[in-house]
């Protein structure tokens, strides 16, 4: 818990005005949310992880592991050998692109003006020397892509995790990260100009797209952690806090940032 | 006494001209990564002695990439001669029992002098063989080490970036402890904020935890690995 009040004063002297009605709904729900944690708690060297449906959790894991295997894996390396890796790199940066409304509209909602101007060089600078959207000529600038969505965004206002949940298909998440997860989608003016202009067939093939890149994204980091860990379940949970935290922290190399606390231990073995 | 603060602010100013002259690349003004914090603050908070931490933890990196690069590129080697050479780098850099104790996490303390030499002897063996798995993986990516700094009493925090020929930039962090005879060695890897140390502190006291809370549990997982 003491993690969550340091965070939320961290917050204090960031937010802006206009969030603090809608901090003060949240941090109702957050605190109702507080108040039975405890089942299911584990405390994972300052991140409180609350897993109260472990138990589906590892059954619904076990089902996306052996669809991974079955399925998606296959696809992801017959991508990798159809595609060459830079035009991958263009999809990536094509789908980054066209992730701009939704990335935007967060950085507004957190209240940060460098991200948001940031964002909005890039998408300029990579729609027309990039041409479309195809190279990241801002991040070769100096520009970063920051990814931004409705989870981080509720973080930023104090809102926590809420229970952990693995969801089929798509892996690690929590309450809040997968609600951010649809806010995100339904917001997004890229599906309603598609679904407008009855081209939800464009709207659903980008949908695939942008399901390929990301694991294509995670194929090796879960891979490898498939193979090292004892616990994958454990050790996926773990990686998926830490890994929040960077992107709430907007990145993971924020001085700010609770770092595990390594004791100097006494040498007496 | 004029003279004496008068030295002082000399020394002060020149901690504040060191710290400022900390190679940084052009482009970072707009390097968020690197830009996130301002930089008054980072002045601020570096002392003369850690600034000097964080100056020599940053050559310990670059020299530590230079040797890893060097055997992974060194073509006369075979696959159990690589393994040896990176035993022989981790043992010299590395703090293998903080990293040890640390991902035991509280059941250092519970069990029994022979299961922590054990447990050590074990974990160094694991850790050896899943990184000598990802030698293939190397593919000449560029590595740069960016910029370091103070982090607590005796650590520094080194910020580098594995550069592939296409794609994003990856993060890692080094985060390289002063020991009490002086040297520098590392006791935590984060790479894009995950810290390798956690992780497996986390997996290993799941382990125990569904084994009954016996460490022995993780003593044989690990045996037969």
């Amino acid at each position: 818990m003491k993690r969550n009040v340091n965070e939320s004063i961290n917050i204090k002297s960031k937010r802006s005005k206009g969030t603090d009605l809608a901090l003060i709904l949240l941090s109702t729900i957050a605190l109702g949310a507080c108040s039975n944690m405890q089942k299911g708690e584990v405390i994972d060297a300052g991140n409180v992880i609350y897993d109260p449906y472990e138990d589906i959790n590892r059954k619904v894991m076990d089902f996306n592991v052996a669809v991974d295997h079955a399925i998606i894996n296959p696809i992801v390396i017959g991508y990798r050998t159809v595609t060459p890796k830079p035009a991958r790199t263009g999809l990536r940066n094509f789908l980054r692109n066209l992730r701009t409304p939704v990335n935007l509209a967060n950085q507004i909602l957190q209240g940060d003006i460098e991200g948001t101007r940031d964002t909005i060089l890039r998408a300029i600078i990579n729609s027309t020397v990039g041409v479309g959207g195809l190279f990241d000529v801002a991040g070769y600038e100096g520009i970063e892509y920051e990814y931004e969505d409705f989870g981080q965004t509720l973080a930023k206002w104090g809102v926590g995790h809420g229970p952990y949940m693995v969801v089929p298909f798509i892996g690690a998440s929590s309450f809040r990260d997968y609600g951010g997860f649809f806010a995100d989608s339904l917001a997004d003016p890229v599906r309603w100009y598609l679904f407008n202009t009855n081209e939800e067939g464009i709207y659903y093939s980008k949908f695939g797209l942008d399901y390929l890149d990301v694991r294509d994204s995670l194929y090796d980091p879960l891979t490898e952690l498939e193979k090292s860990s004892f616990d994958y379940y454990a050790a996926v949970r773990s990686t998926y806090y830490q890994h929040r935290r960077a992107l709430v922290h907007d990145n993971s190399m924020s001085e700010n940032r609770q770092m595990p606390d390594i004791p100097v231990f006494d040498d007496d073995f | 006494m004029e003279r004496v603060l008068l030295s002082n602010k000399l020394l002060l100013s020149f901690g504040v001209v060191t710290a400022l002259s900390t190679p940084v690349y052009a482009n970072d003004f707009y390097n968020k990564s690197i830009n996130n914090a301002p930089p008054s603050k980072t002045i601020i908070t570096i002392s003369l002695e850690g600034s000097k931490i964080a100056d020599n933890a940053k050559s310990f990196v670059e020299k530590l990439a230079e040797d890893g690069i060097g055997f992974l590129e060194n073509q006369s080697l075979n696959e159990e001669q690589r393994k040896k050479e990176f035993q022989k780098v981790l043992k010299h850099n590395f703090d293998m029992k903080t990293i040890g104790r640390f991902a035991l996490g509280r059941y250092w303390r519970t069990s029994s002098k022979q299961q922590q030499k054990e447990y050590l002897d074990l974990f160094e063996k694991m850790v050896v063989d899943v990184y000598s798995r990802r030698f293939s993986d190397y593919n000449g990516e560029d590595f740069v080490v960016v910029s370091s700094r103070v982090q607590g009493k005796s650590d520094a925090i080194v910020l580098s970036q594995i550069v592939p020929s296409s794609g994003s930039k990856i993060n890692v962090e080094w985060r390289v402890r002063k020991k009490k005879n002086g040297s520098l060695k590392v006791v935590d890897i984060m790479v894009e904020g995950v810290s390798m140390s956690l992780t497996q502190r986390s997996d290993f006291a799941s382990v125990i935890q569904r084994g009954g809370g016996k460490i022995d549990v993780l003593l044989d997982h690990l045996r037969s690995n």
